[in-house]
């Protein structure tokens, strides 16, 4: 069980760019994604910001070479986009050999489509040729699609534990990884804007009508985003074996209940504090060995300050760098353990911190304050990933330098 | 390392919470399965109970029951499978949207809605802090829960697992998908295997296990849980199973009991023949599904099945075989498969 998991590929489309490249140019810009809802059809349009890709899907159906005449929703569009990024950057189009599998993530899956076409499904005397969509509304379809797109049959599944999904999918695969039973794994997750969520999360009174803020003390809540993010992961050997480049390590994981409540975070943050705790001890690291931390940091007032005051608690008065990269992308649900998961390797491959941005003053409660300005330069050895989820769901990756 | 079934918890549409009888009547139903609903008043506070979805009603009573059976206070990890999730509340969440054109919301239904909310409830209510993973993936949902909590036994991470299967039918979801002709529309349960209709009856049901890598007067051993994917290939079948029976050091005439998924819809059943014909000819088999309907975790309904059937050494009057056993049953295989996705289960007496 002590062979490496190594990261050889990233991929990623969110608001701030439709490639690894554009969103490491728009991180080093300091240009958020955040913005007028484009896209979708709801009552809350020019009210509540969110950070939208900002193309259709019938462009996204095109980036993606999906035949536009099959049942699709845009959460298997941007997950073909970002997936096939990670795959081919890898090389992984060249080796048949290795026994491959696809662990993707949702929270939502196909409900952009149901939530069109839901009062038609309903309706008997309506059966049209949009009937064929049906089949794409639960979590597991997007995951499917994707992997055919990769062409990937040696093993897939889907995870969805809200907000934690995809930390908990590079967590799977990095486990199987090292137990042997599959030789690579392209892993992380999406999720698509929906009329749903913008309803559920505004009912939940937790958007900000303004950017949002993380960790800030005016902070008011979260903005809505979406996108998709895989990396390729594999065991050290294989990807020596394979002459792949090697730009990180998986070096820990876990994942922990909070079990306070279904959608808040308790005040002492025990379940976070469990997980960083734990990933940690599972990378063979101490605190004081974390460089950076790219936090869950949604900006909203209640996981904030449960979050600072994990972090608090485990580092005490030595809490390292930090940053919220959704203060850029918005709080992208299921995608956002995939897309911090690149941005993090980012981090460690170009020596570089993303600030956190429309940061002004430190909570009242914790005496902690995130980066604001670019660092480069920064030797960066391990960083630490946050996912928190509705359901008290806790994720922490570590990812190290090799 | 050996992974035993210490425990079992099962609201489904038969009697099966209790324990000191085995199907011994079967329970018809009209249209579609629904589960005997058993008194939630023991796990869940009225006032929530009033609030929550039925499957998280379901999922929270199954995986209490379980845990009593198996005398587990804190399960190590708790790993649940849904294919559909909380059905109930995502539409009363959407209808609001639609009907109030997304006006005076209330988030209850909304908070509900996710898909991990039977975990992270039945968490919430044991305060457990330990892992808690939910899959979703269509019907190897169970089965992809079933191959993690057996990865987290024999890391040695947890040496008890909490694992359970949980799908709800609601009447939205059966007229929508009665539209598509999925379904033997109008019928009752009893019709289930009536080869003159097309089409299946659907299910609903929340069957939780104790899996443990020490045996606790267990009901069963799992020798092996594999998934095939997109795959129709009688050869990528045969493989699966070689593997499976090499590995466990045996032959496929020592499986005393092949339990088929089928679902009574004709082209679907054609796989069953065939898998029974291609690999099992001479092997004793059953189906179950005429017990639980056809819904994306119902093999968790099969792996009940054959964990009591293996216990108790008996099988019941109502799973008809394919012949009467001439000795103890003492291996069953599993076989469930759905539109090219395909799971094999293999359970052992102890």
């Amino acid at each position: 069980m002590s062979k490496k998991v190594v990261i050889t590929g990233l991929g990623v489309i969110s608001s701030i760019g439709n490639n690894v490249q554009e969103n490491y140019n728009s991180l080093t810009s300091l240009r958020p994604g955040i913005g007028h809802i484009q896209n979708l059809d709801t009552v809350h349009k020019n009210i509540i910001p969110v950070s939208e890709v900002k193309l259709s899907d019938k462009d996204l159906g095109q980036m993606a070479g999906f035949d536009m005449n099959r049942p699709v929703t845009r959460t298997t569009l941007l997950g073909i986009i970002a997936a096939r990024e990670a795959y081919l950057a890898a090389g992984l189009d060249k080796v048949a050999k290795l026994r491959t599998g696809f662990i993707s993530a949702t929270s939502v899956g196909g409900m952009g489509k149901t939530e069109m076409l839901y009062q038609r499904y309903l309706d008997p005397a309506d059966k049209g040729d949009f009937m064929k969509f049906l089949e794409t509304h639960d979590c597991g379809e997007s995951t499917e699609r994707i992997a055919e797109a990769l062409g990937i049959k040696d093993f897939m599944t889907t995870i969805s534990t809200a907000c934690s999904s995809s930390a908990n999918s590079i967590m799977l695969g990095a486990r199987m990884i090292k137990a042997g039973m599959i030789d690579r794994v392209v892993a992380g997750g999406v999720d698509s804007l929906t009329v749903f969520t913008i309803n559920g999360f505004n009912t939940l009174m937790i958007l900000d009508k303004e950017h949002c803020r993380p960790f800030d003390d005016s902070r008011q809540g979260l903005n809505l985003g979406e996108g998709a993010g895989y990396i390729v992961i594999e065991s050290e050997e294989a990807a020596k074996a394979g002459n792949r480049p090697i730009l990180a390590e998986v070096g820990g994981y876990a994942n922990t209940n909070d079990a306070y409540h279904q959608t808040a975070s308790s005040p002492d943050g025990q379940g976070a504090f469990l997980a960083m705790k734990k990933a940690l001890e599972v990378a063979g690291l101490t605190a004081e060995e974390i460089d950076y931390i790219n936090v869950h940091g949604t900006g909203t007032p209640n996981n904030d300050l449960s979050e600072g005051t994990a972090m608090t608690r485990l580092f005490g008065n030595q809490v390292p760098k930090f940053s919220s990269t959704k203060s850029y992308t918005g709080h992208t649900l299921g995608a956002c353990g995939g897309i911090e998961a690149v941005y993090s390797t980012l981090s460690i491959m170009n020596k570089t911190i993303f600030p956190n941005l429309n940061f002004k003053a430190k909570m009242k409660e914790l005496d902690l304050a995130p980066e604001t300005s670019l660092l480069s330069g920064v030797d960066i050895k391990s960083v630490l990933s946050n996912s928190f989820g509705f359901g008290g769901n806790n994720s922490a990756l570590v990812f190290k330098k090799i | 390392m050996q992974i035993y079934i210490n425990g079992l918890g099962n609201v489904s549409p038969q009697n099966t919470l209790d324990n000191s009888s085995f199907l011994e009547e079967i329970k018809y139903h009209q249209d579609y399965f629904k589960v005997v609903e058993p008194n939630y008043k023991e796990f869940i506070s009225p006032a929530a109970a009033r609030r929550m979805g039925k499957v998280i009603k379901m999922g929270v009573a199954a995986a209490n029951y379980c845990l009593r059976d198996a005398k587990v206070e804190n399960p190590d990890a708790i790993i649940t499978g849904t294919g559909m999730g909380c059905l109930e509340d995502t539409e009363n969440f959407l209808c609001n949207i639609l009907n109030n054109k997304e006006q005076f919301l209330t988030p209850t239904s909304f908070i509900q809605s996710t898909h991990n909310t039977v975990g992270a409830q039945i968490a919430l209510l044991l305060t457990c802090n330990n892992y808690n993973f939910t899959y979703v993936h269509r019907d190897l949902s169970f089965e992809s829960a079933f191959v993690d909590s057996i990865l987290l036994l024999k890391e040695g991470e947890a040496s008890n697992v909490l694992l359970g299967g949980v799908d709800e039918i609601t009447p939205n979801h059966y007229s929508i998908h009665a539209k598509k002709g999925l379904w033997k529309t109008g019928a009752q349960t009893s019709e289930f295997f009536n080869k003159n209709s097309d089409g299946t009856i659907p299910g609903e049901g929340a069957t939780f296990f104790s899996l443990s890598s020490s045996p606790k007067d267990p009901y069963a051993t799992v020798l092996a849980v594999e998934m095939l994917f997109n795959t129709n290939s009688k050869e990528d079948l045969k493989k699966v199973l070689d593997r499976i029976l090499s590995s466990n050091n045996i032959q496929s005439k020592d499986i005393d009991l092949i339990l088929l998924g089928a679902n009574g819809d004709k082209e679907g059943d054609r796989v069953y023949s065939e898998f029974k014909e291609n690999f099992f000819k001479e092997n004793n088999s059953a189906a179950f599904k005429n017990l639980c309907g056809e819904y994306s975790t119902s093999s968790a309904f099969g792996v009940w099945l054959a964990s009591q059937i293996l216990k108790k050494k008996e099988i019941p009057t109502c799973v008809s075989v394919s012949r009467t056993p001439d000795k103890e049953v003492n291996k069953i295989l599993l076989y469930n498969h759905y539109c090219g996705n395909h799971s094999l289960i293999l359970l052992s007496s102890c």
